[in-house]
């Protein structure tokens, strides 16, 4: 493979290129679905994706599914035809911050490869959770499990003279639980994801989650819902991490530098006060057992852990070569992209909320009267989170109270955000997808459980 | 034969040495080239990014067991695990009774342009040119937030076991640009169109259209909760009707007791003025091509007529459930993937989906339409409707829309949302405009061809 990348690359900087990157990756992926006890789908695939990245002025770039040497110069002549027409209308020409090339292959780590554990093996453990959630009530009318797994090789290239192989493993498995009685229907979501393999299914426990979510769902058809109003709210792991990953994700140094998106709220904040002083966050693509791990980002820079805000002072945005050239820093290895045929953007990974030294029980003690809010059913996030919770308690003189249902809440990021008072000691994280148009991104968010001076919710 | 279809082939043949007993070959090919033109940063910045995906899928049949599997590696290894792997995954499948076999195909009109397939980059970067022309001689102090030409060519090819060896292409082209207004830079508005030809693109029309409706989105004004008439762009009734509504008139939902036509044939279900069909042959529609994603002919299917609803959308599967025809609605498509042009991909199972939705138009201009409107609205665009409930319900904010009293505009609303049921809403269309646009949804596949519609009453929520 390095020796067809090179000359790729030979190809475009003896077409004029300043520079030039080649990426390609090849994903093995099984997804599995299984409704009611019933196998809906189950897809193996493999996905062949490659571009180039000529910078002449301005950007080309050239994406395809093949990898023969013919259609990749053909690419390369058309990415730098692009960038050269694009680059005569263009006053401002981009330039990239420079990083010091890089040689190196990371291996799968020890690992169960999913592509060597045959599909009938991971149907059989689905089916087996699926079966115990249904086994806990019969008022449990529907259950509705979305495996993944996926191994994706990477090869990357440039004209700097870096040239990496990596091998990164992924696996996932959504649960979905709905209860009714009469006209009560009550529904509970779990998520386990990370950069593992099949072994995952053994050590995240699935049956043990699927049995306490059935639990869960068939404890809410009586609970009560909580009455709306504005009280001290305590959220758990899940909901904690939906706010990292909200606040991480406008810490990319593209969308502050698009002040009226949706994302942009800290467009111009480096140095102030954007959050609560209890708040530490850090975008972390390294730490193993975490839903997305890389060594190199997809421009090739080694990925480091970056505490963007530290007690509630934005520190720095997450870069790439070409923004942090323009924001004079350092890349730190937080360039993403869904596969090779998209282009790298800075995105936050793994949105970490640092945990301190209290309880959970030091946590509620002096609430007379307030909400704890467990998980998420769904949400959309940016400058406004808008929350529905799956289930919840009140938490009445200091104790847990009577089981709620889930509520609704509403984080307006200038305002709310400053009113979380206290975190806690422990941890947990939040594996989602992040959709931008027709891209995928597997992102998690984490951290402990945190309190609210004051939050709006509703029923 | 074309490249895709000898691949087919090949595969047909790999599949008969594993001793499948059925087997299809699905086959894509998309070129994509995309020019954008932005601002990032106070900058102008250009991307110009091109695209050429090629994958392939098959369904193969063991003992009456199906199975999936899709590659966009075409190595001969690959390709033989593929279909190693949809033999792997089988599994029973009720209504197959094997792949389709061969068909009369007609010709679609308006579906290839020779010019958009070869269109050079000069040419476009010059089509760009006079779009940001023709917005700014609208006005001066316009902003170009964004400005960008798409074209793309899709080639597919089917072959089966039954026989059947299809191929068709077809080509698309679009603009996108985002405005805003010198001082008055927290209003913006986007506009996106996509056709079949960069001829069918009117460029002219399109700047001046966009550049105005910014100008008019300006005069903002808030509006209170209530209900108000409301006309609806075509825009906004494909946010309606792309999620619950489309998935109600799929067979494969009415056969699962999960749609909401669920034995409603002759039934009425909307409004006598609406008048609906499927038709995945309209000349230069989004979602026309000569065959579907099985190889069965496109055909244009009656829904609803006169508020009655007709009928429902089948594949081969579902017909043979209810021992009737294929309507030609098999379509390789899962949600929420999106495209500007066309979102089915090899990626995707085979399921029954609409092509392009038409709706009949009535007799009145969009004028017209306002005119008559005595304290109503008129909404230009609302968020996805892809949040909607299996049921309909939804709550949509509204992105751009106008107040209207007494038949004329009076102002832009400033913040709403508008809440309400996408079945209901189509019982209370009291006008059906002239005016046909042909509009995508923003997380769905699928076309709507409708004129503006002008309903009794629609919520909205300040």
């Amino acid at each position: 493979m390095k020796d067809l990348l090179e000359k790729i690359i030979e190809n475009a900087v003896g077409l004029g290129a300043e520079y030039a990157d080649v990426r390609i990756q090849r994903i093995y992926s099984n997804t599995i679905r299984i409704v009611n006890g019933r196998i809906e789908r189950t897809i193996p695939s493999v996905e062949l994706t490659a571009s180039i990245r000529v910078l002449k002025g301005v950007w080309g770039i050239s994406s395809l599914t093949s990898i023969s040497e013919d259609d990749l110069l053909g690419a390369v002549n058309k990415a730098f035809k692009m960038a050269k027409t694009g680059a005569e209308r263009i006053p401002e020409t981009i330039k990239i911050k420079e990083v010091k090339p890089v040689e190196d292959k990371v291996k799968l780590g020890e690992i169960q490869d999913p592509r060597e554990v045959p599909i009938e093996e991971k149907m059989e453990i689905i089916l087996e959770c699926d079966n115990a959630a249904r086994s806990v009530d019969t008022r449990i009318i529907r259950t509705d499990y979305s495996y993944s797994d996926n191994v994706t090789e990477k090869y990357f290239c440039n004209s700097e003279g870096s040239y990496i192989e990596e091998i990164i493993p992924f696996t996932e498995l959504r649960i979905v639980v709905v209860a009714r009685e009469g006209e009560v229907i009550q529904q509970t979501i779990g998520r386990i994801a990370a950069s593992a393999g099949q072994e995952l299914m053994a050590y995240a426990d699935p049956l043990e989650v699927s049995e306490r979510l059935a639990r869960d769902t068939v404890k809410l058809l009586s609970a009560k819902s909580p009455s709306p109003g504005k009280y001290p709210v305590v959220v758990d792991n899940g909901i904690t991490g939906l706010i990292a990953l909200s606040t991480g994700l406008m810490t990319s140094a593209q969308f502050a530098s698009m002040p009226e998106s949706e994302l942009g709220a800290f467009a111009g904040k480096l140095g102030q006060k954007v959050c609560s002083e209890v708040i530490t966050l850090t975008d972390d693509p390294t730490s193993s057992g975490l839903p997305v791990v890389f060594h190199y980002d997809e421009e090739g820079v080694p990925a480091r852990p970056v505490n963007v805000i530290e007690n509630g002072v934005l520190r720095t945005y997450i870069h790439s070569r070409e923004t942090a050239y323009r924001f004079e820093t350092e890349p730190l290895g937080h360039s993403r992209a869904p596969n090779a045929l998209f282009q790298p953007k800075p995105i936050v990974s793994n949105a970490i909320i640092k945990s301190s030294d209290l309880s959970f029980e030091e946590l509620i003690e002096n609430i007379r009267e307030g909400v704890y809010l467990r998980g998420v059913v769904g949400a959309t996030i940016g400058r406004i989170i808008q929350c529905k919770t799956m289930m919840g308690y009140r938490i009445v003189d200091g104790e847990l109270g009577e089981p709620l249902r889930g509520a609704t809440f509403v984080v307006d990021a200038s305002k709310d955000l400053f009113n979380i008072d206290a975190v806690a000691n422990d941890f947990d994280i939040l594996p989602l997808r992040l959709i931008e148009g027709d891209r995928f991104y597997p992102v998690s968010g984490g951290g402990p459980h945190i309190r609210f001076k004051e939050l709006k919710i509703g029923g | 034969m074309s490249e895709l279809l000898s691949i087919a082939k090949i595969v047909l043949k790999i599949a008969e040495e594993e001793k499948v007993d059925h087997c299809e070959v699905y086959v894509m090919n998309k070129s994509k080239t995309d020019y954008i033109f932005g601002i990032e940063a106070d900058k102008k910045t250009f991307s110009g990014i091109s695209s050429t995906i090629k994958g392939m899928a098959i369904r193969v049949v063991k003992d009456n067991r199906l199975g999936f599997a899709y590659s966009s590696d075409f190595s001969k290894e690959a390709l033989k695990s593929t279909v190693r792997s949809a033999l792997s995954v089988a599994e029973e499948t009720r209504g197959f009774e094997g792949f389709t076999s061969p068909k009369t195909i007609s010709d679609v009109k308006g579906t290839y342009d020779n010019k958009t397939a070869d269109l050079s980059v000069e040419e476009a970067m010059k089509l760009i040119d006079s779009l940001e022309n023709f917005i700014k001689s609208v006005n001066e102090d316009i902003l170009i937030l964004e400005s960008s030409l798409h074209h793309c060519t899709i080639n597919t090819a089917i072959a089966n076991t039954s026989g059947v060896e299809v191929e068709d292409k077809g080509t698309y082209a679009g603009i996108s640009t985002t405005l805003s207004v010198k001082n008055e830079e927290k209003v913006t508005y986007s506009l996106n169109v996509s056709r079949r030809s960069i001829s069918n693109l009117n460029l002219e029309k399109l700047g001046e259209t966009a550049a105005n409706e910014v100008l008019r989105l300006t005069e903002k004004k808030d509006i209170e909760t209530g209900d108000y008439e409301a006309v609806l762009s075509p825009k906004v009734l494909v946010e309606l009707l792309s999620y619950s509504f489309a998935t109600s008139l799929c067979a494969d939902q009415v056969q699962a007791k999960l749609s909401m036509f669920e034995g409603k044939i002759g039934e009425t279900v909307a409004s006598e003025k609406l008048t609906l069909y499927d038709d995945g042959t309209y000349e230069g529609g989004l979602y026309t091509t000569k065959f579907d994603d099985e190889g069965v002919p496109t055909q244009r299917t009656l829904l609803i007529e006169r508020g009655v609803l007709k009928g429902f959308l089948y594949d081969s599967i579902t017909a043979n459930i209810d021992n009737v025809e294929s309507t030609g609605n098999c379509v390789r498509w899962e949600p929420p993937t999106w495209d500007m042009f066309f979102a089915r991909s090899f990626s995707c199972r085979p399921r029954v989906w609409i092509s392009n939705l038409v709706i009949e138009p009535g007799s009145k201009k969009l004028d017209d339409l306002i005119s008559e409107v005595n304290k109503g609205v008129y909404l230009l665009n609302v968020f996805s409707g892809f949040t909607m409930s299996p049921s309909g319900d939804f709550s949509l904010p509204v992105m751009h829309g106008y107040i209207v009293e007494k038949g004329e505009i009076s102002g832009a609303i400033r913040k709403a949302s508008i809440q309400g049921n996408a079945f209901e809403i189509l019982k209370k269309i009291d006008e059906v405009g002239i005016d046909v646009d042909m509009v995508v949804p923003d997380s769905a596949s699928g076309s709507l061809i409708s004129p503006h519609i002008r309903l009794e009453k629609i919520k909205m929520i300040s």
